[in-house]
């Protein structure tokens, strides 16, 4: 355990002014945590997963813990790694190497770490009542979270706090000397008797204890406090709260004030689908957005130990904020700079500080993954929608094509015939007509080069569906990139176009016919590929793929004529075409359409 | 399962400090589960009535917000036929710093004012835009038929 030796020794070190004693608590103490460490290991043989769980159960820093106390029972989804850091300090890695390198390194702690929370308090309770009630507790959460390596860490965790207590009592000197201590606790850090140093520190911790107004519990007054409203709140709360799940933008804003909300975290997303946001966290208590806290360590541990500053530390636990300036002033080491700011405007009330300020830790700092997460659930949707539209395109160029397509991929689609007519009109959102060539000149090349890989094997062997599929569907991509460059106009209903001859609906007709118009050009290309294809064939093959396909257009002018029902005007010319297999004359019949409708 | 420290202490709070027109007892088998009543607002067209909710504190209470549901039939544009309730708070804009008790106190408000531009009861806000008071008349007469004092007056 030299970690928690380690953490402790290097707590000490800014404690310029009181060597005597810190050095000796020090000294003194770290050779017996080795040796209780090392027996612990030896005698436990644990595994090293348990070690270092039980390492994280134990470590503490400004007397509280380093992973949650069980106040919430869920999940735990925060980078518990981040959090420890920022509780801690960088030095984690090294604290087994060398107890002087550690207290060499310097020290920034940025988030409270998890304090044991006291169910009640009463600022009429004596030291005794104070530290029964904090005790009171700590069996009952340590064993809670772990069992077994909370028992076998025991004489260490004891070790532990003596030494933070040791370190701790000379604040509490100061800190607690209206309940006439002084004397006891100088006793105490002589002798070293472990519940008296835990008395101490208990002491010094929880007097003045304030109660988090979210887990209702009772907490030593060096709590984080929000960087916008200056208001407590535990670690336990803080590590809870977080961005809004990725969800389909709604009407609503998180707060009032949509002046100052940030545009929530936008992921482009091809398709031009809707793209999830994931809103930042907000203030509890004032809504303010990118909710990020400050906090002001326990001024003890930052050396206010000693006769000259002991005046100040009195005033520091009576004031929080007090205690921050004190404590900055006296380290004027780590992250000065920052600190600083938060000491010079702590005087009457800290000023609301930016959420890009050096000190503040957001709840975005200590779940770093949340853009991947927006990212990985857009690109989810995004490919669920790409799924859902290459389905659905897949069906409609089957039907479309009824006459040139394949067995089997008539077969896939064939079940959804009229349901992909139905919704396909949704992914293809036509363009004007001035457009309409350009783009039917690019699905042309398109699907030549598509079905130069695939439509062989479709013709042939009727192959595997998923081949037919897996084409389509590739392109059917490349229709729905296309779709919102193309500036589509409105959703069209299915068969409407015969109605909308008579009614007077024209942009819809129009939108129709040029949807038409596509669909052909694409079967038209799969025609052309196909009969080229087949020139290539051997001879052999060709006579029986002739033969095969003669069978395939008749099953599929069947199913296109089941299609007529749902789609007549999309049958007739697609009935023509399986007949004639004219192409080219078709793409050219196409291009005069197109351009009569644009004429119209 | 235990239940939290905060979810006691505020039943505790809500018993020793109770919020005037409203009461919320938990149930002896489901400490999460509360039968609420709220007294209509006066100078409201709810004056007058005691109308029953059900509240329940999901297992990731105070992180996400309470269910609350009312049981007594009302006419309000805000509250749907099945009783659910359409408040900011006990939806986007929850905050763990609220509480049962500002909770209620928002639903109770929301009675002393209803929104029919945020509808959830298309029907009555149309009503309310339309006629606002005929809407208010339908609501009296439903406070009186439904939300009546008398144990027996709810649906």
């Amino acid at each position: 355990m030299g970690n928690s030796a380690g953490k402790e020794t290097r707590s000490e070190s800014p404690l310029y002014e009181s060597p005597p004693v810190v050095g000796a608590a020090s000294s003194s103490r770290r050779p017996r945590a080795r040796s209780s460490g090392g027996e612990r290991h030896s005698s436990l043989a644990a595994t090293r997963s348990a070690v270092r769980h039980a390492l994280n159960m134990e470590e503490t820093v400004d007397g509280g813990y380093l992973v949650p106390q069980g106040v919430y029972s869920g999940p735990q989804d925060f980078k518990a790694r981040v959090v420890r850091q920022l509780m801690v300090s960088r030095c984690r890695r090294t604290s087994r190497a060398s107890s002087v390198l550690l207290a060499a390194l310097s020290i920034d702690r940025r988030l409270a770490p998890f304090f044991k929370g006291l169910e009640d308090y009463e600022p009429s309770w004596s030291e005794a009542e104070l530290v029964a009630a904090v005790r009171g507790q700590a069996p009952n959460t340590a064993a809670a979270s772990s069992s077994e390596p909370t028992v076998a860490i025991t004489p260490e965790i004891e070790s532990t706090r003596a030494r933070s207590e040791s370190n701790a009592t000379t604040a509490s000197n100061a800190s607690s000397s209206s309940h006439a201590s002084r004397a006891r606790s100088n006793t105490v850090s002589s002798v070293g008797s472990v519940s008296e140093k835990k008395t101490a520190l208990y002491t010094a911790l929880y007097r003045n204890a304030v109660e988090c107004p979210i887990c209702f519990l009772y907490y030593p007054p060096f709590l984080n406090s929000t960087r916008c409203c200056d208001q407590p709140i535990c670690s336990e709360c803080f590590v809870q709260i977080k961005r809004a799940d990725p969800h389909v933008p709604e009407h609503e804003q998180p707060s009032a004030d949509s002046s100052t909300v940030p545009s929530p975290a936008r992921v482009s997303s091809p398709f031009g689908m809707i793209e999830l946001i994931s809103e930042c966290a907000c203030c509890p208590y004032c809504t303010e957005p990118d909710f990020g806290v400050t906090y002001s360590p326990p001024p003890f541990r930052s050396g206010i130990g000693s006769s000259q500053s002991a005046g100040s530390v009195l005033r520091a636990t009576l004031s929080r904020h007090a205690s921050a300036t004190a404590s900055t002033v006296s380290i004027g080491s780590a992250s000065s700079s920052s600190l600083q700011a938060t000491a010079t405007g702590s005087r009457p009330r800290r000023p609301t500080l930016p959420s890009t300020a050096a000190e503040v830790v957001t709840t975005d700092r200590i779940r770093p993954d949340w853009q991947l997460k927006l990212a990985n659930a857009n690109a989810h949707a995004a490919r669920r929608a790409a799924a859902a539209t290459a389905l659905h395109s897949a069906a409609f160029l089957l039907d479309g094509g009824g006459g040139s397509a394949t067995d089997s991929g008539a077969g896939s689609a064939g079940g959804s015939n009229g349901s992909a007519g139905g919704r396909r009109h949704r992914h293809h959102r036509v363009p004007r007509p001035s457009g309409l060539e350009l783009l039917i000149s690019g699905m042309h090349n398109h699907h030549s080069n598509h079905n130069n890989n695939n439509s062989n094997s479709n013709i042939t062997s009727g192959g595997s569906s998923n081949d037919g599929a897996s084409s389509n569907s590739s392109s059917s991509t490349n229709l729905s990139m296309m779709s919102p460059t193309l500036g589509g106009g409105s959703p069209t209903r299915r068969g409407s176009l015969l109605s909308a001859r008579s009614t007077s609906q024209r942009s819809r007709r129009m939108v129709d016919l040029e949807e038409m118009m596509v669909m052909e050009a694409i079967r038209i290309s799969l025609l052309e590929d196909e009969e080229r294809r087949e020139h290539e064939r051997d001879q052999v093959e060709r006579g029986a793929a002739e033969q095969m396909r003669r069978r395939q257009s008749a099953t599929s002018t069947m199913s296109g004529g089941s299609a007529v029902a749902s789609s007549p005007a999309l049958a007739a010319p697609q009935e023509e075409e399986t007949e004639t297999e004219e192409g080219d004359k078709q793409a050219e019949a196409t291009t005069k359409r197109t351009t009569t409708v644009s004429a119209a | 399962m235990s239940l939290p420290k905060r979810i006691i202490k505020e039943t505790e709070r809500l018993v020793s400090d109770p919020v005037p027109g409203i009461n919320a007892v938990p149930h002896e088998e489901n400490l999460r589960y509360f039968d609420v009543t709220v007294d209509g607002p006066s100078q409201s067209p709810y004056e007058g009535g005691v109308f029953k909710l059900e509240l329940f504190l999901p297992e990731e209470y105070p992180m996400v917000a309470p269910k609350v549901r009312f049981l007594t039939k009302i006419y309000h544009p805000n509250i749907d036929k099945l009783g659910r309730i359409c408040l900011d708070v006990l939806k986007t804009n929850w905050s763990p710093a609220l509480q049962i008790r500002t909770i209620l106190l928002s639903v109770q408000a929301l009675l002393g004012a209803p929104n029919p531009d945020d509808p959830l009861a298309n029907d009555v806000a149309q009503r309310w835009k339309e006629d606002e008071r005929a809407a208010i008349a339908t609501a009296k007469e439903w406070t009186q038929t439904y939300a009546k004092p008398e144990p027996e007056a709810e649906t």
